[in-house]
């Protein structure tokens, strides 16, 4: 499904230049759940966001299913993103003046989904997550687990075929973290794909293979049982 | 735009509730400016568009010449008018307007009414059946073939019957009777009136009386005598302006040429009429640079506002940053944010245009004399919604467009990481401080206008004017016959003496005024004959003492029915070339007739004028007719509590005299006031003028000082870590907009100093502009700045600065 070759990506400062990734490759097949692990500043959320078609890369290779993407410009790249591609950020990125109905809607508003089509959808997955009671609170009403999973919610109610995630259960404690995980894995059994960036072994434990990164390179994978 | 926009949008403002009304504020500035300037200037610029072939209808006026200088005027000789119409060809019409003084006009009732009088109207029009051919009146009752048959018939507008005839319905008008003075009108007519804006104002039309039509004068041109032709061909014109010169020529040449004045009757378009200033005769022309110029004001205040609105929004985008950047990330489109965001701007300018309208309603209320008088009868209520609609979708694309590329510039993945602050700030802030500094040059400026207007105001009203007028009323004295005018004033001044409220009474002309009687005289000097052309004031002999205007060499007039001796002042001793006030006494004055007059007094100079003239010579005469003393002054006793009833006593022995003019009296003080009725109008602008800027430059700081204060949280939260207090931060941020605002002064000042010098210079008294009114003016500025900036830099002074060291 991913398919990274010789991927380069520089930071330039005036005086500067920072190489953030050097000469990385990566696959991630179909139905996979890869965990990205490494120090801070080893590139794995810039990693992500590439991944995510949040950021161009300097050279290198992206096939995404198939499909050459290392040159699309900002408008495919984003038609591409909102069909295919679910995000979950560790800081949960909920709109504050949107209710968590609302929130977790607004992805189906972009893909032109039919307002009775959206509302079956939206409230389909906010029961999966076990949110539905709150469908109408905003989301600083809400606990950091609860939030997390309307983040979660929004990342999957277009049916993507790939959820990014940014150390999801970093601003969480243990049991929201595991409830959080649990989803992940769940969504991943009905055969979505995750990318997950984390820190935490526990978290990487779900995964069925993790990259370690250091200094812009993968320096080792593990497949776990 | 749907439900969820609109949702979104409407949540979204409330939120930001503070910045919302801020815009609203200053957008409904913007908005009332352009919504009055565009009814004005609209209302104007329709003046007589409607009238059916308006571009055949031409007025002829007159140029005259004299010493290369041309000069128009609308007056015409009386002998014209009958001329042309005798020898206008077919299809052209001769339409003359004579406009007709009277007394009053009085209404006998039906039984048990009211009499309703109307005074000195204003409105009344002799003209030929022609005019009505010309334009398009609508005809209630009688006809236009029929109107004009009988000399003694009027017909009178809608409007002008509800007032003549309040109780009864238009159409059954025909022939009651009008009272004109002493002589009765039949109406033959009642018209609609026009249902447009035009040149054509009268409200009563009757017959040119015969004296008038046949008075075949071709020397005297004035203003109530004007002269319309409609015709389609030019050539018709041209050959009644030839015939009409010609006769001119054959009778007033002569005269002109000795003269050295040459007369030429030319043609004004109706349709430019509104705007030649040159031809006005009755105060209705406008002057189109005051158009272009409030046009100018009202796209001024609407760029401010728009300038301001896209400041404060611009400041609002990092704070929004997120919230982009994650509908970014799901996939929304630029045209998507746009959109979202031209839906903001719609809602705010909506919302503004709807709170304009109370600001455009009250206006003509607090500032009538700056609203045509009867604009509001024809304003269009389509043109001006389809004007706002226009202007709101301007405004929305215009002050988006810049905000809106901002937003869509802001990168989604920074944006989520809080990096934003570094795209917005950088070459943006100078510009902002510039317009800031901008902002706060053209409000600094309006305060020290309002400053020095309102001192120079001070100044002619407490400066001593050379005669005293405490407690001193004015009564004018009748001038119509109907108020028994021709009874002797005197025997007013009789009656009121003997009362013990009133410490004097005097008669003759006000002490300072911007009437001007005049004549020029011969003195006899030792260099030779010097012409002195001076004012004079009627007076009698009390007036000197009543307002203690101080006597220097000589004595005082004697009581004379006529001009007899006269008493001058100082300068007219220093004009006429004497050496002392003593030297007058016992010269001579001669008029033109050889009639002389000698000099026997000499008072100190008193300001006979308003303090925007230098004083001048002035003779003070005697006389004994009521139309030439024109004014009781009566000087009350300074106990205030006996002035009411001393007032009951005046009115008491006035009904006695004059049973049929109403008293009405004018304290002095209140009328030297009116002397700068024009300043004090002014100064009602100016300081509207300086609350709107101040208002305006304070949103505009508002939003600087938010931006501000937001890019400096992390440095404010590592100072507060570091041990700064919560003042020394305050003073940190404020500082920087002290400085904005002190630039601003710089700027100012020399600009205000020199604006105000030379509205000064109409005064031939006025104050010193000193460095401490540009103090003052500068330390309201900074006063108004640092509470503007003070809920910001507070707000960020008092922050935690765990939460906003936090965010990386």
């Amino acid at each position: 499904m991913i398919k990274i070759t010789n991927l380069q990506k520089f930071y330039r400062t005036e005086e500067v230049e920072t190489v953030a990734l050097n000469d990385l490759n990566i696959h991630v097949q179909e139905g996979e759940f890869v965990a990205v692990m490494g120090p801070s500043g080893c590139g794995k959320s810039t990693l992500l966001n590439i991944i995510g078609l949040l950021d161009d890369l300097d050279e290198g290779s992206y096939v995404f299913n198939n499909v050459e993407v290392a040159k699309f410009n900002e408008r495919k790249r984003s038609d591409l993103r909102k069909h295919n591609i679910g995000f979950v950020f560790q800081s949960f990125n909920l709109i504050d003046e949107l209710t968590v109905f609302e929130n977790v809607e607004l992805p189906l508003i972009y893909t032109n989904v039919p307002a009775a089509e959206r509302k079956k959808r939206v409230e389909e997955v906010l029961e999966k997550v076990q949110i539905m009671h709150r469908r109408n609170h905003f989301p600083q009403q809400l606990s950091g687990g609860q939030q997390q999973r309307v983040a979660v919610a929004r990342a999957v109610v277009n049916n993507p075929k790939l959820i990014l995630a940014d150390e999801p259960t970093g601003n969480l404690d243990s049991s929201n973290g595991n409830e959080v995980m649990n989803l992940l894995t769940e969504l991943n059994e009905a055969g979505t794909t995750i990318v997950m960036v984390t820190h935490s072994e526990h978290d990487a434990k779900f995964s069925d293979r993790v990259i370690r990164m250091l200094d812009g390179q993968v320096i080792m994978e593990t497949t776990t049982v | 735009m749907t439900k969820h926009d609109i949702k979104t949008t409407l949540r979204y403002l409330w939120k930001n509730r503070l910045f919302t009304s801020l815009n609203v504020v200053g957008l409904s500035i913007g908005i009332s400016a352009c919504w009055l300037v565009f009814s004005i200037v609209h209302y104007e610029f329709s003046f007589d568009k409607k009238t059916p072939e308006a571009d055949n209808i031409y007025q002829i006026v007159t140029q005259n010449e004299y010493k290369g200088e041309k000069s128009g005027f609308a007056g015409i000789t009386l002998g014209l008018a009958p001329l042309l119409e005798e020898q206008a060809l077919d299809g052209v019409l001769v339409v003359p307007i004579y406009r007709q003084y009277f007394e009053r006009l009085i209404v006998t009732p039906k039984d048990g009414e009211e009499t309703i009088i109307l005074e000195e109207q204003s409105d009344i029009i002799g003209s030929r059946k022609s005019y009505f051919d010309m334009l398009p009146y609508e005809w209630i009752a009688g006809n236009k073939q029929t109107a004009f048959q009988h000399p003694k018939s009027m017909v009178i507008t809608e409007r002008k019957a509800k007032s003549l005839f309040p109780k009864d319905d238009p159409s059954t008008l025909l022939g009651r009777v009008i009272m004109v003075d002493t002589v009765q009108f039949v109406v033959s007519g009642v018209v609609k009136n026009l249902s447009f804006p035009s040149s054509f104002q009268a409200q009563i039309f009757m017959p040119i009386p015969h004296k008038e039509w046949s008075d075949a004068n071709w020397q005297m041109l004035n203003s109530a005598h004007l002269l319309y032709v409609k015709t389609s061909n030019p050539n018709s014109l041209d050959h009644l302006l030839k015939v009409g010169q010609k006769r001119y020529q054959e009778i007033a040449g002569e005269e002109d040429a000795k003269l050295g004045y040459t007369t030429e009757f030319t043609t004004t378009p109706l349709l430019a009429k509104h705007f030649e200033l040159q031809y006005d005769a009755d105060g209705s022309t406008v002057n189109r640079k005051v158009m272009y110029g409030l046009i100018a004001i009202g796209g001024f205040l609407l760029l401010l506002a728009c300038i301001n609105y896209i400041n404060l929004s611009t400041a609002q985008v990092p704070q929004r940053a997120k919230e982009i950047g994650i509908r970014k990330t799901l996939g929304a489109l630029p045209t998507v944010l746009t959109f979202k965001f031209l839906a903001e701007t719609f809602c705010i300018c909506l919302v503004s245009l709807i709170i304009s309208w109370p600001f455009v309603s009250l206006f003509p209320k607090l500032y009538p004399e700056y609203i045509p008088e009867s604009m509001e009868m024809y304003s269009n209520p389509w043109i001006i919604t389809a004007f706002l609609m226009g202007l709101v979708v301007f405004i929305t694309i215009f002050a988006s467009l810049y905000p809106a590329y901002l937003i869509n510039k802001l990168r989604a993945i920074e944006t989520l990481k809080g990096k934003v602050e570094t795209r917005i700030q950088g070459t943006r802030l100078t510009l902002r401080k510039g317009l800031i500094v901008f902002q706060f040059v053209i409000a600094q400026f309006f305060i020290v206008g309002a400053l020095i207007m309102s001192y120079q105001l001070n100044f002619t009203l407490s400066k001593d004017l050379g005669f005293t007028h405490d407690a001193v009323v004015m009564v004018r004295m009748p001038y119509k016959s109907y108020q028994n005018a021709d009874v002797d004033p005197f025997l007013y001044k009789e009656a009121l003496a003997k009362y013990p409220g009133i410490k004097q009474i005097a008669l003759g002309h006000e002490p300072q005024s911007q009437n001007h009687w005049g004549n020029i005289y011969n003195f006899a000097a030792d260099t030779g004959s010097v012409q002195l052309s001076t004012p004079r004031k009627y007076v009698d002999q009390d007036f000197v003492s009543l307002y203690q205007i101080e006597l220097i060499a000589g004595r005082n007039l004697q009581q004379t029915d006529t001009m007899r001796d006269v008493v001058i002042n100082e300068t007219t001793v220093k004009t006429l070339g004497l050496k002392s006030a003593d030297e007058a006494i016992g010269k001579f004055l001669v008029q033109s007739n050889q009639v002389a007059f000698p000099i026997v007094g000499v008072v100190k100079d008193f300001h006979q004028k308003s303090l925007r003239s230098k004083i001048e010579p002035l003779l003070l005469v005697s006389s004994s007719k009521s139309n030439e003393l024109q004014t009781f002054h009566i000087k009350l006793s300074f106990d205030r509590t006996k002035w009411e009833n001393t007032f009951s006593i005046m009115e008491q022995e006035w009904k006695k005299l004059y049973p049929n003019a109403p008293f009405e009296y004018v304290f002095a003080d209140e009328k030297i006031k009116n002397l700068y009725e024009k300043e004090h109008r002014t100064t009602k602008l100016i300081d509207l003028a300086t609350a709107v800027t101040i208002l305006i430059s304070c949103l505009g700081l508002f939003g600087l000082a938010t931006l501000t204060a937001f890019q400096r949280t992390k440095e404010i939260g590592i100072r507060k870590v570091l041990g700064a207090s919560v003042a020394g931060i305050v003073g940190l941020l404020s500082k920087d907009f002290v400085k904005v605002v002190l630039i601003a002064i710089l700027i100012a000042s020399p600009i205000a100093w020199w604006a105000m010098n030379k509205w000064l210079e109409d005064f031939a008294y006025r104050i010193e502009i000193q460095w401490w009114m540009f103090a003052i003016a500068g330390a309201m500025a900074i006063v108004v700045a640092l509470v503007t900036v003070s809920y910001q830099a507070i707000r960020a002074a008092l922050a935690n600065p765990v939460d906003s060291l936090r965010d990386e």
